[in-house]
């Protein structure tokens, strides 16, 4: 659709998950619901790059066959797929892939999904980080968000949830628990329409710990298929996975559960208490809508839609509150049994993005996804606290962001060490001034010593003086004068060296004095000061010294 | 047994089996993580029956009546909710309201309304139709563009030497409807306005009918006046209200007189109490009597009359038409010595309407006719005495009788059901213990955290709102235990 064609960089359990869920968005495809393929390929974090294909555009065409999304899958499967170092959940592991001679970039852990990133893009000393998706705080089988302190010109967070101040983890899970646990004590069914991925996991976690804590006796099944697959692949990336499942794994398989089972086609019909997990989340077809019709005639059971569902399926009914349904050949299902919602999503609330930029200390933040009306407040807050720049672009509207790259020059250690030998020793803290020539060669800079720096150029030293004439009320002779500038410099100059030459010039440092009559005016002479360019300082003191006069002789 | 897995969920079931939990199963409970604590919680919008929507007609294409039939619907999407309106029927609107949440639209009030410069209709029930007349009653008191009158409520921090936030949280849809109808998925507050104070905020209070709050703190003795931008989600600081008092270390307590010229009551002791018209800053009212004694609660009870509490337990109903002669009780309790009181009047229902709670865990009900002699004194079960007198909240319930709620002792909220007290020096328990802050807490009784206020939900009558001293806060529901047995 935009015409990429270059590689897609994808962290190693997206790559091992796409096939899955493209197979399961397919099904979903068919049926010509192109909205929530986007948005659930939205969900997972690598798989936002296979909007950049044109993938949406083939799925769009009106085709009522099974295949109409196999040209575009192929043709991902087939497109380059790099894949990025792990960003493991453990901090200080996300390691660094260069692009080429000048790009890098880096994963993150991003929480949110499994394979989920974030991902820093470096140039030089410039870098952006764009975050996606992410989640601050761990959950039962994924960790937190984590970004080092690396100090990025930009930061673009999501910010969907920005204004939102999130019920705790364990209230939501207490009402989900309530809920199952009131059904299943009277006796009732629970239907949990899930997708592969993700929240099941989670759910089947949260249950499982729950059954075993509560000692229930009441089974739980899992749909066979796809969640399988999917829970197959959780185990091959445990590293991914959060720190308290990782460890449990040495002694025992998070994800093989004691009480739940493999779900059986001839389980939904037997009587008394259970809990299933079937595919497809919203209702549209498969498994969960089968066992929902089995079971929505009765008022002790109850249906927990654990996510978003499309307008048009089943699922987006029965949460619109509709309670009859008209199913195919003009069937009517009326609809008694409980209906709830459980949202369980997985991104950064206001805190959740507080906190990321506090952890990577940008330059910069822009916030993207929401709504500027709402978000001065937390712009402000941002800049306060951080103090940093903080922008809220509208769609289509370009942001320029001065930075100030640093350009790294090599300085010789000679210099260096002059330099030391000079003063005191540098405080750590403080800029200090340095005198050397820069040398710019083949994009390389280097600062050195003039004098190396002459000898490297093959050039001859120039010397450049001043010379200044002071006019002297004086009615002596030029070498009494001379005599009388020597004293006087040497009582006013007492840190220089001042000398009297034999030739009757007067020398301080490296500066030149020297008298002599006026060719005019014999009551006045003319005293000539000459220094170099380097002394241009003790020059010009010794001349506005020396324009005030000698004192009086004694 | 699993591992490490599930060490967090200790505290659900102490003992699992016997169905006896550290919190009752059936309560409603959510949790927030605020950025500071709180000692402020402050309603804001409607504290009516139930949760409104006003709108005013600016644009004037859709009332004019000129427009053909099935024209584009106008949109307003508010708080979650979508409004549409659009006029296919002659010289009416056709009104639909839905929630909105990602996608999903789902028409929840629909109906049609007579066509007028402005209309309001309630929210209450999500599933009923509009009554035309209901809405026109209501339409004429309104006059703000476009306002949603959800509750929604004011936190601010207290904190000393740091910026502190005053925000304007929305509760979650599922709590601003009187049924739970539990298909709001959305459990989590908003941050609608947001606000930086350079002082710690001990009370704010908000002027209604405006968009305007005002605070009080530490240090400096002045109130501070508060604007909440429409066309933006910043609370800003716009003017100051001085107050004379010289010892640093009081602030002004505060009440509202909310009229067509809203007014300010304030003062840290009897002596300095004055009403100070919020628009022009003249002092309208002053006490104009030497009592220095300190003040500890304030409440507006009508246009002309307010309560005050002094921290000796000293309770007063004034009339500020008159001059200062108020019929007051000096020693409540029957000269129960030391501690600090607080008070709030406004109990419904038949029985004595104020409540005053004392630091040492007295309650004492008054009945405002005759205020010498308590119509009851009972002794709480709360750990004696409470560690910050300042924190002491004794409120009426506003949707039940005879039902009061206190906290500032531990990390605990108690409820009561006054109806059956009676006489002096009773033991009572309560119907319901909150004990909420210190379960999520989970470090040990030892850095318990303390309850630093607690408000009643406007209109669910079995909600409340607590927020404690490490920054939470909580919405729960009670159940009384006791009926559920």
């Amino acid at each position: 659709m935009v015409g990429y064609d270059g590689p897609i960089y994808m962290t190693q359990p997206t790559q091992a998950i796409c096939p899955i869920l493209l197979e399961d968005y397919r099904k979903i495809a068919v049926d010509k619901k192109v909205v929530e393929i986007t948005k659930h390929i939205h969900d997972n974090r690598a798989l936002r790059y296979v909007e950049l294909l044109p993938l949406s555009g083939t799925v769009q065409e009106p085709q009522s066959t099974s295949n109409a999304f196999t040209p575009p899958l192929t043709h991902w499967l087939l497109s380059p797929c790099i894949l990025i170092p792990s960003a493991c959940e453990t901090p200080g592991t996300s390691p660094l892939m260069l692009v080429d001679d000048e790009l890098e970039i880096k994963a993150y852990y991003a929480g949110h999904v499994l394979g989920a990133a974030m991902f820093q893009i470096k140039v030089g000393s410039e870098s952006v980080v764009y975050t996606g998706d992410y989640n601050m705080t761990p959950d039962r089988h994924l960790g937190a968000a984590w970004i080092d302190k690396c100090r990025p010109n930009l930061l673009i967070t999501e910010s969907t949830y920005a204004t939102t101040i999130r019920d705790s983890k364990r209230c939501r899970e207490r009402d989900f628990l309530k809920k199952v646990h009131e059904t299943v004590e009277r006796g009732g069914k629970v239907l949990i329409p899930v997708f592969a991925l993700g929240r099941a996991q989670e759910l089947c976690i949260l249950l499982e710990t729950f059954w075993e804590r509560m000692d229930l006796k009441a089974p739980i099944y899992f749909s066979t298929g796809l969640t399988e697959k999917a829970n197959h692949y959780y185990k091959l990336f445990i590293p991914w996975t959060n720190q308290k499942i990782r460890k449990t794994f040495v002694q025992r398989n998070m994800f093989e559960f004691k009480h739940v089972k493999a779900f059986d086609r001839a389980f939904a019909d037997s009587p008394g208490p259970m809990v299933v997990f079937a595919t497809p989340g919203m209702l549209h077809a498969g498994q969960s809508l089968q066992i929902f019709r089995k079971w929505a005639g009765n008022e002790k059971n109850m249906v927990i839609m654990p996510g978003y569902c499309v307008q048009g399926t089943v699922g987006h009914k029965i949460l619109s509150g509709q309670r009859k349904l008209e199913m195919e050949g003009r069937q009517v299902l009326e609809v008694k049994m409980q209906v709830e919602y459980m949202s369980f999503s997985a991104h950064a609330d206001a805190k959740g993005i507080m906190q990321l930029v506090g952890q990577a200390e940008p330059e910069n933040v822009l916030l993207v996804h929401g709504e500027a009306k709402k978000m001065e407040f937390l712009k402000q807050k941002i800049e306060q606290e951080f103090r940093v720049s903080c922008y809220m672009p509208a769609n289509g509207e370009t942001v320029t962001l001065p930075t100030s790259p640093s350009i790294p020059v090599g300085i010789s250690l000679g210099l260096l060490k002059r330099e030391l030998a000079q003063g005191l020793l540098p405080d750590s803290k403080k800029p200090r001034l340095l005198h050397g020539t820069l040398i710019m060669k083949d994009s390389n800079f280097r600062l050195v010593s003039s004098e190396q720096a002459l000898k490297e150029l093959g050039l001859a030293e120039h010397q450049l003086r001043f010379t200044c004439r002071v006019h002297l009320h004086d009615t002596r002779k030029e070498q009494e004068t001379a005599v009388r500038v020597y004293s006087h410099l040497k009582s006013v100059l007492k840190d220089h060296c001042v000398q009297h030459l034999p030739d009757g010039s007067v020398t301080v440092e490296s500066i030149l004095i020297q008298a002599a009559a006026h060719s005019e005016d014999p009551g006045t002479k003319v005293l000539l000061v000459s220094w170099t360019y380097q002394d241009e300082e003790l020059g010009s003191y010794l001349t506005s010294l020396l324009k005030k006069g000698l004192p009086q002789a004694s | 047994m699993w591992g490490g897995t599930c060490t967090e969920d200790s505290a659900w079931a102490s003992t699992p089996a016997a169905g006896k939990w550290h919190l009752p199963v059936y309560q409603d409970f959510h949790a927030f993580d605020l950025s500071g604590a709180t000692r402020v919680l402050e309603w804001i919008g409607d504290k009516g029956d139930v949760p409104c929507l006003a709108l005013k007609n600016h644009s004037s294409s859709w009332n004019s009546g000129a427009q053909p039939r099935g024209t584009q619907p106008l949109f307003w999407e508010l708080e979650g909710l979508l409004v549409t309106c659009s006029n296919f029927m002659p010289r009416q609107h056709y009104i639909s309201l839905m929630k909105k949440d990602l996608d999903l639209f789902h028409p929840s009030v629909q109906g049609c309304i007579p066509m007028a410069e402005e209309f309001v209709f309630a929210l209450g029930d999500l599933a009923e139709c509009l009554d035309p007349a209901v809405v026109q009653n209501l339409s004429s008191t309104l006059s703000q563009l476009i306002l949603l009158l959800f509750p929604g409520i004011l936190v601010a921090g207290y904190e000393s030497l740091k910026k502190n936030e005053i925000l304007h949280l929305i509760l979650p849809l599922r709590l601003s409807v009187k049924e739970n109808q539990g298909l709001f998925p959305e459990r989590d507050f908003k941050v609608r306005h947001g606000g930086f104070s350079d002082r710690s905020v001990f009370d704010l209070k908000y002027v209604p009918d405006t968009r305007l709050l005002v605070t009080s703190g530490l240090p400096g003795c002045y109130l501070q006046v508060w604007q909440v931008a429409e066309d933006s989600d910043v609370i800003k600081a716009v003017s100051t209200i001085d107050v004379h008092e010289k010892e640093g270390r009081l602030w002004p307590r505060m009440a509202i007189f909310s009229s067509a010229a809203p007014g300010v009551l304030h003062g840290a002791r009897l002596s300095s109490l004055k009403v100070v018209d919020l628009e022009s800053q003249k002092t309208t009212y002053s006490s104009g009597i030497s009592d220095d004694e300190l003040l500890s609660s304030l409440q507006v009870l009508d246009a002309d009359t307010f309560a005050f509490c002094c921290t000796s337990g000293r309770l007063g109903l004034v009339d500020t038409r008159q001059k200062w002669t108020p019929s007051e009780n000096f020693r409540p309790g029957s000269g129960s010595a030391g501690g600090r009181w607080c008070a709030e009047a406004g109990g419904r229902g038949p029985g004595p309407s104020i409540a005053s709670l004392g630091s040492d865990g007295q309650l004492c009900l008054l009945d405002p006719r005759d205020l010498c002699q308590p119509v009851s004194l009972v002794q709480c079960p709360v750990s004696m005495p409470s560690p910050d007198p300042e924190l002491l909240r004794v409120t009426w319930a506003p949707g039940l009788d005879n039902c009061l709620a206190i906290s500032g002792f531990d990390g605990t909220v108690q409820v009561y059901d006054v109806t059956s007290w009676g006489g002096m020096g009773r033991q009572v328990e309560p119907l319901f213990t909150h004990k909420g802050h210190i379960f999520l807490d989970g470090n040990g009784m030892d850095t318990a955290p303390l309850v630093t206020t607690h408000t009643w939900h406007p209109c669910k009558p079995r909600t409340l709102l607590s927020a404690a001293s490490d920054a939470s806060l909580h919405v729960w529901d009670w159940v009384d235990l006791h009926a559920a047995r």
